[in-house]
């Protein structure tokens, strides 16, 4: 019974916020809508993370799980690589909490053991991608003080328009586990869907990441799901495409699945 | 709980592993030879799966993999050549899982503990320490035995775990076969193997908690560990044997986070017995505590550092008198003794260290290792060097160095000092 009163409550969080009024000169109320139309609850997908740069060709494929915690905004993600053949069954439990104080477990199938990840690498590369383990987590628009900078052209389809709201962290924690002390967004205004984000560091006026989303697959009223994501590292001129395919929405995900103990369980 | 079968999908999944090393100056032929030996072990993995799914009741792997360990062993100064080819199965076993519990049953790695290097409550598990330059999870060997994992998530922040392990002891093997001899180890099959237990236990229980992101398990072991060990140490040879070993242990490990460091300490408790029946022969107790401490150093690098401390109770250890004459079998012991708890002394206790570093973008991976022995005045210390370039294949070149002071038996180990390389392709 207490289980289907929570499910019941998280629908209607994510329900409350997918159909809420939104005053559009307002960053979080803004940022709060485009979080909330991305928020499903449950996801399994495939997945293929390809990285380029002028030395090599990078390709892996893993299996995505996620969804979302006990709090309603925060996710529990699960990935188990498939390919390369070298790195099958390395498992990553990401746990979001507040203040980016995320959980990170990986599993190495080599050691038969798993280990916990310092939260403070989580702005290393992720899997030797252009992504850090800080660009997977979700941004909440209440760990930053956004502001909204003005409407523009979309920069992925000049016929849109879009929200510019830049997002700074709100404490030296976040910021410090991102290692960004800006973040740029492009939002659109008919849907609310990130169309892409710029990424930059101190002392510096240029960006240092650009990340472009496109593909977006609706799978209910007004919650969409990105299934194409391009992250280019200019400081390493390396370039990442997260692909998602085979997506479903309906599964039901125990929460023993986001375990230690599940992250060993090799298949 | 009925298993509806009902079988929504099922999959059949093949790899091939190859790895191939090749070290010079591995185990030396004869108690006294000066004879040294170029050593080259090629391992062939096939690792069968097949994965079936239950509607709502969970899924069933069946795994089986078996290698084969072709050895290719050559000295400098005689024509004395081998070939040998070894079968084992690595792992073989059935896996249920659903979403309240997990069993396994057939042979399988038992690994405990989350340190690196020492690792005090890793007692249930076996090891092969004839594949001494091989990446050191290699030589973990299976445990058959019946396995039950329990998963609670006690509320959000509290994550608790069981394991339950019933082992089937008589059927233990790592027997030291006629063919294993190529490195001119000594057999020594002990008697009385009946004496020990059909059945061995062993309990993990455990939980996490977001707190300091802090975890703490507890381990109680208590069986037959059958494993290829260092036996005796010659001036100029070092012997390598089957020991049986009735084993009980208890042991605590736990980690936490503080800033970017991650601290992890484990301690564990053992008593061994013999499958010898020499009762006029005690074997001592071990305790055994490790602290460590591993930070990140940028975002390529990794450093960690441990203090560790073993000391053996209720045993006068150095008590191997020459002129004393025993017979062959109980000295034997009473140094093997010493061996197996790595030293003559009533304690000994020293540091390790290990740096990693990734470079060309994750592709080329650097691992150095170092141990030190305070009391022997000795240290172990492990380097390589890994290319991942090409996808699925792995080339790795390194170097095992020994040493200890000459006044100890143990000086003779630096015999063992060597450089590999390994290949390994994955398909």
């Amino acid at each position: 019974m207490t289980k289907l009163f929570i499910k019941i409550f998280l629908l209607l969080s994510v329900f409350q916020f997918a159909f809420a009024e939104v005053d559009k000169t307002n960053a979080d109320q803004i940022l709060d809508q485009s979080q909330a139309v991305r928020r499903i609850p449950n996801t399994v997908a495939e997945a293929v993370l390809k990285t380029k740069s002028d030395r090599f060709n990078d390709e892996k494929e893993f299996t995505f799980l996620r969804k979302i915690a006990e709090d309603g905004e925060r996710f529990k993600t699960l990935t188990r690589f498939k390919k390369p053949l070298t790195i099958k069954n390395q498992a990553i439990l990401f746990l979001e909490k507040e203040n980016y104080e995320n959980s990170i477990f990986m599993y190495l199938p080599a050691y038969k053991k798993v280990r916990r990840v310092e939260s403070h690498s989580q702005s290393s590369s992720f899997m030797g991608s252009a992504f850090s383990y800080s660009d997977i987590a979700t941004p909440l628009s209440k760990d930053f003080t956004n502001t909204l900078v003005k409407t523009q052209e979309c920069p992925s389809d000049k016929s849109k328009k879009c929200f510019v709201i830049n997002s700074k962290p709100k404490s030296k924690q976040i910021k410090e586990r991102t290692n960004y002390s800006l973040q740029t967004s492009w939002i659109n205004i008919e849907n609310y869907l990130v169309d892409q984000t710029l990424l930059f560091v101190e002392d510096t006026d240029k960006y240092v990441k650009k990340i472009s989303f496109s593909d977006y697959k609706k799978v209910r009223t007004n919650l969409w799901f990105c299934q194409n994501m391009i992250i280019a590292d200019i400081k390493s001129k390396k370039t990442t495409t997260l692909l998602f395919s085979n997506l479903k929405t309906d599964q039901e995900l125990s929460n023993s699945l986001f375990s230690q103990q599940s992250l060993s369980d090799e298949k | 709980m009925a298993l509806v079968v009902v079988q929504e999908n099922s999959s059949l999944a093949a790899e091939y592993t190859v790895q191939s090393k090749v070290g010079h100056g591995y185990f030396y032929k004869t108690e006294s030879s000066e004879d040294s030996v170029l050593n080259s072990q090629t391992f062939a993995d096939l690792k069968l799966k097949n994965l079936y799914s239950f509607k709502k009741s969970g899924e069933l792997l069946l795994l089986l993999q078996p290698e084969v360990q072709w050895n290719w062993q050559s000295s400098y100064l005689t024509e004395n050549k081998k070939k040998i080819a070894i079968w084992n199965l690595y792992e073989g076993y059935a896996k249920y899982t659903n979403e309240d519990f997990k069993l396994i049953a057939g042979k399988s790695i038992i690994s405990w503990g989350s340190s690196d290097i020492i690792n005090p409550v890793d007692f249930f598990g076996a090891r092969d320490l004839t594949l001494l330059s091989a990446q050191t999870e290699k030589n973990r060997k299976g445990i058959i035995a019946l396995r039950y994992f329990l998963n609670h998530n006690l509320d959000v922040n509290l994550d608790f775990q069981t394991e339950i392990i019933v082992a089937l002891s008589k059927v233990q093997n790592t027997q030291l076969t006629p063919e294993k001899q190529y490195w001119g180890a000594g057999v020594t099959e002990l008697d009385n193997v009946d004496q020990l237990p059909p059945v061995g236990f062993g309990l993990k229980t455990g939980l996490t908690t977001d707190q300091w992101d802090t975890s703490v398990f507890i381990y109680y072991g208590q069986y037959k560990r059958s494993e290829m060990q260092i036996i005796n140490i010659f001036p100029a040879s070092i012997q390598i044997g089957t020991v049986h070993q009735n084993s009980k242990g208890l042991g605590i490990d736990g980690s936490f986070v503080y800033n970017k460091w991650i601290f992890r300490t484990e301690a564990s408790y053992q008593q061994f017995a013999l499958a010898s029946g020499q009762e006029n022969l005690k074997s001592p107790d071990l305790a055994e505590f490790v602290i460590g401490a591993e930070r990140p150093l940028g975002e390529h690098a990794q450093i960690q550092g441990q203090y560790y401390q073993r000391k053996q109770l209720n045993y006068p250890s150095n008590n191997f008198d020459p002129s004393n004459p025993v017979d062959t079998l109980t000295a034997n012991l009473q140094i093997y003794n010493d061996l197996a708890n790595g030293f003559i002394y009533d304690m000994e206790y020293g540091f390790t260290l290990r740096l990693n570093a990734l470079f060309f973008d994750d592709r080329l991976e650097l691992q150095n290792a170092v141990m030190t022995f305070q009391e022997s005045k000795g240290y172990f210390y492990r380097s390589s060097l890994k290319w991942s370039g090409v996808r699925n294949l792995d080339l790795t070149v390194g170097t095992i160095q020994y040493y200890a002071a000459e006044s100890t038996p143990f000086t003779t180990l630096k015999k063992m000092n060597h450089v590999f390389t390994e290949v390994s392709y994955i398909f």
